[in-house]
């Protein structure tokens, strides 16, 4: 029998839900108001009231209760992978890394990659039980208002378990929403404030462990738990990592030995220079004028491990918030990031992912921005141009003034209108499968 | 063409439009130095994104990365080189360190937030529906897992689910064919059915035991005209109970049902005549087989090669044998010998317009795998062929069946160039045309 009414609905499915808890939290992104300051009404940083406050009503009774200025959700992880465990498939599904799995020497799934089996090497105990989970943490903003150009930001965190076969372990059943920060702002560096309920509840399952029952094997076990990459955007990379990816040292592996460029006229800082990876003798290494006009010698620095990356930001010390004026801070390394607490994660040694498909999309963009020259996407315009003459660098493309209009030469990627014409048409008239589709209907727009 | 805006092209546009489309796009125009870096660029992400890396390429796209990039440092201005840009150096030692990239970027995240965007009904309190509404699912997920006849959340289920033996899918026909044809069919069926293949070479043998001085070619003609005739009379002196067998022998029925459209092993096909209705292609066939290759019509002494077929579906045929149909299409073969060719960069073009092996247009259809033809924007008369992709997903499977060859990839391989150049030159301008870029931009350049 349906049930007829919401509430009735609501009633059936309330003793079957999984909990969740509410955690406030201070609109500044200060605390949350767990453990110490339960009870508080007031931030003790900033001192902004715990609760919504209305614009007129300063009456202090009035601070004390009402509906909390921001919430944090939390669910919880450790009866969600309880549950998991009780079920005979999803149960015989999580050990399938080390049952099921065809082990050829290629690249198939991340057990065969060689962190895992560092960490089955570094912590056997842990990489003896097949049921043991590694997760991997993904989170982003989102804007739940449609497509409203409200700035609206939440940020769900969400849980992706690797032990899973890799046709499981990517799909919505399975990737568990452990976190829901609430908006209107992003959390920025703070977000580690609202990691924490989650990186205490890893710690217990990788300190001490869990009981669980296992429906396949039909036995109680000790569960634990690792985490194994997190999954972000660049932006949310940086804030989860605590390095500044903004600036001359953009680039969190490449460190402090980041090549960078200022250009003046672009008002940009560019990345070049990375004829520095290519091994020694190299013949791009001798040439002069093709590149930036001089010859490379430097060698390019192996990326820090994660015990140097401890080691520089343990003395880092940060106060969250957003009100709070923070001195300028001269170091690349933002934070001591809260994944630190975790006593595995200086072992691991990619700790967070780059995303592909981010780069993918904004490499695709540029290439195709530069070579149709569309207005704002093109990286070849009056100032580039400029620069490049600032560097002393290719001068035959420096921008020539005839009166009110400035010419700017062909460069060798620049097309003409025959070509432009031909890229069009070649990709607006394919019939290929349908995954194209979107893409078609958007060149077609483009009417020359 | 002034204002053009580059809107509406979603990340996973990009993904295709960097893998599939943006090299064949680009051919015929641009500098053949910038052509290839992009290409290179291309063919680079798509072998990163492969779900199956063999682990000791990877060194080798390492370095490939950082030759294209070094390549794009000569041609493209310094404001091309964003933190994005530069990233992709990295990103083959995560592959080196973490594994495959399908399991750790963001497109399944992304999706996911779609959904949870879809949960806010309370503009007011939009995480606290978010976060209602996603107890309830997982609670009736739950209940899912523990009543039968219900679909599970969160699976996303292959439309070609149960398919996968065939089925026609649109436009069916009985037709009465031409007995010739049913016959050529009938031959190529049991030349690919495994039971019939003992005696097949039973044949054979038997023709060179009785004709000893006759050449290979010979032999094969011979076998070709007088081997179903054998065949039958063998199954029914033999009087063999494979079921199966007798029905092959019997021969097929010649009214024909005919398709326009058929689903099998994961992947659909259209008949040309279909398809050009459509705004997909789904018409495109190639077949890898092992067959006795002749050079020329009179080349007498073919060889044994493993060989890419292509074609475009005419006809799906059902042949029936009373208890049960086979499969087959009927397709137009490009001539492997003048109309195939590989191009520097590794792709493969074939001409459409000439067709060839008039005697010899079927094939199984559980063979076909699917491939697409671009028209080539350089050139008119040829087409690019594309391979199709190849779905690995779906919860039916038991075990892992990624095979290295199945994964689509854009190459085989990466194109070698000459990357060891030693003339120090300048690649700044073009010279094939003069048509720079006016600004309206009143001041001056200093």
């Amino acid at each position: 029998m349906l049930p007829t009414r919401h509430y009735e609905a609501k009633k059936i499915l309330c003793p079957m839900g999984m909990e969740y808890q509410k955690i406030h939290a201070c609109p500044n992104d200060c605390i949350l108001y767990r453990k110490e300051f339960e009870t508080l009404t007031k931030c003790p940083r900033c001192g902004v009231s715990r609760f919504k406050v209305k614009d007129d009503d300063m009456d202090e009774d009035n601070m004390k209760k009402g509906p909390p200025a921001k919430v944090l959700w939390y669910l919880p992880i450790i009866p969600r992978f309880k549950r998991l465990f009780a079920n005979v498939n999803d149960a015989k599904n999580l050990v399938w890394h080390a049952n099921g799995r065809k082990s050829d020497g290629l690249l198939r799934h991340a057990a065969d990659s060689p962190q895992w089996k560092k960490i089955d090497t570094l912590y056997p105990q842990f990489g003896s039980d097949p049921r043991n989970l590694r997760l991997g943490l993904a989170t982003d903003g989102m804007n739940p208002y449609g497509n409203l150009s409200s700035k609206h930001s939440s940020w769900p965190v969400l849980l992706i378990i690797y032990n899973l076969p890799y046709w499981l372990s990517m799909k919505r059943k399975y990737m568990m929403l452990s976190m829901m920060i609430s908006g209107p702002k992003q959390p920025e560096n703070d977000i580690d404030v609202y990691l924490s309920p989650l990186i205490e509840d890893l710690r217990l399952l990788w300190d001490e462990g869990v009981k669980v029952f296992d429906a396949h094997g039909n036995d109680n076990f000790n569960l634990r738990a690792l985490l194994f990459c997190t999954i972000n955007d660049f932006p949310a990379y940086g804030n989860l990592s605590g390095y500044s990816v903004k600036g001359h040292y953009a680039c969190p592996i490449c460190e402090e030995n980041t090549s960078y460029h200022q250009l003046k006229h672009g008002r940009k800082t560019c990345y070049i220079g990375h004829r520095k990876f290519l091994r020694r003798n190299h013949s791009y290494r001798r040439l002069k004028k093709a590149f930036n006009g001089c010859q490379e010698d430097k060698i390019a620095h192996p990326p820090l491990t994660g015990e140097e990356v401890y080691e520089r930001v343990c003395q880092v010390n940060v106060t969250f918030g957003k009100i709070l004026k923070k001195p300028i801070m001269k170091n690349i390394w933002k934070k001591n990031s809260i994944f630190f607490q975790l006593p595995y994660w200086a072992k691991l040694d990619v700790r967070h992912c780059i995303d592909v498909m981010h780069v993918e999309k904004n490499v695709c963009d540029s290439i195709i921005g530069t070579l149709l020259n569309i207005k704002g996407k093109t990286k070849d315009d009056v100032n580039s141009r400029k620069d490049l003459v600032e560097m002393g660098l290719r001068l035959e493309l420096q921008p020539q003034a005839y009166g009110k209009r400035t010419y700017l030469p062909p460069a060798c990627h620049t097309l003409s209108k025959v070509e432009k014409k031909s890229f069009v048409h070649a990709s607006a008239k394919l019939k290929y499968h349908k995954d194209t589709l979107q893409i078609l209907r958007v060149l077609s727009q483009w009417k020359i | 063409m002034e204002d053009l805006k580059l809107v509406g092209l979603k990340s996973h546009d990009c993904h295709v439009l960097m893998q599939q489309l943006l090299p064949v796009a680009i051919r015929g125009i641009l500098p053949k130095n910038v052509r290839e870096v992009i290409t290179r660029l291309c063919i680079f992400f798509n072998s990163i994104c492969q779900k199956v890396i063999e682990p000791n390429t990877l060194n080798d796209l390492e370095n490939e990365a950082v030759i294209i990039l070094c390549q794009l440092e000569m041609y493209f201005p310094p404001s091309f080189f964003d933190i994005m840009v530069h990233l992709i150096v990295h990103l083959v030692r995560e592959i080196k360190i973490c594994g495959p990239v399908f399991l750790r970027w963001m497109y399944p995240v992304e999706r996911y937030m779609k959904i949870l965007k879809g949960y806010v009904k309370n503009p007011y309190r939009p995480e606290a529906s978010i976060i209602e509404r996603y107890i309830a699912e997982e609670a009736i997920e739950f209940c899912t897992e523990y009543l039968s006849d219900v679909e599970v959340i969160g699976i996303p289920k292959s439309r070609h689910e149960g398919r996968n033996e065939g089925k026609g899918t649109r436009g069916v026909k009985v037709v009465r064919k031409d007995q010739h044809e049913v016959l050529q069919a009938h031959f190529y069926i049991l030349n690919n059915t495994n039971d019939v293949i003992p005696y097949i070479d039973s044949h054979k043998s038997l023709l060179k035991s009785t004709n000893p001085r006759a050449n290979e070619k010979w032999l094969l003609i011979e076998h070709n005209k007088t081997f179903m005739k054998w065949f039958k009379e063998k199954i029914s002196q033999e009087d063999c109970d494979v079921e199966h067998l007798k029905w092959l022998a019997r021969g097929p029925n010649f009214d024909v049902i005919t398709w326009t459209g058929y689903d099998i092993n994961m992947l659909s096909f259209y008949t040309k005549v279909e398809d050009d209705k459509s705004t997909m292609q789904n018409s495109g066939v190639t077949l890898e087989a092992k067959s006795m290759h002749f050079s020329s019509s009179k080349d007498n002494n073919p060889i044994m090669a493993s060989i890419s077929y292509y074609g475009v579906i005419e006809e799906i045929w059902e042949v029936d044998y009373i208890k049960f149909r086979v499969p087959v299409f009927k397709c137009k073969w490009v001539d492997i010998n003048t109309r195939v060719h590989v191009d520097e960069l590794g792709f493969t073009l074939v001409d459409l317009k000439k067709v060839s092996y008039k005697e010899d247009p079927f094939i199984m259809a559980y063979q076909a795998k699917q491939v697409f033809y671009v028209n080539d924007p350089s050139n008119k008369r040829w087409s690019i062929v594309l391979q199709g992709k190849v779905k690995h997903d779906g919860h039916d499977h038991d075990e892992s069946t990624l095979n290295l060859i199945d994964t689509p990839s854009l190459l085989r391989r990466i194109p070698p160039t000459n990357d060891e150049v030693d003339n120090d030159e300048v690649h700044a301008t073009r010279n094939d045309h003069n048509e720079g870029i006016w600004e309206n931009i009143l001041t001056l350049p200093q």
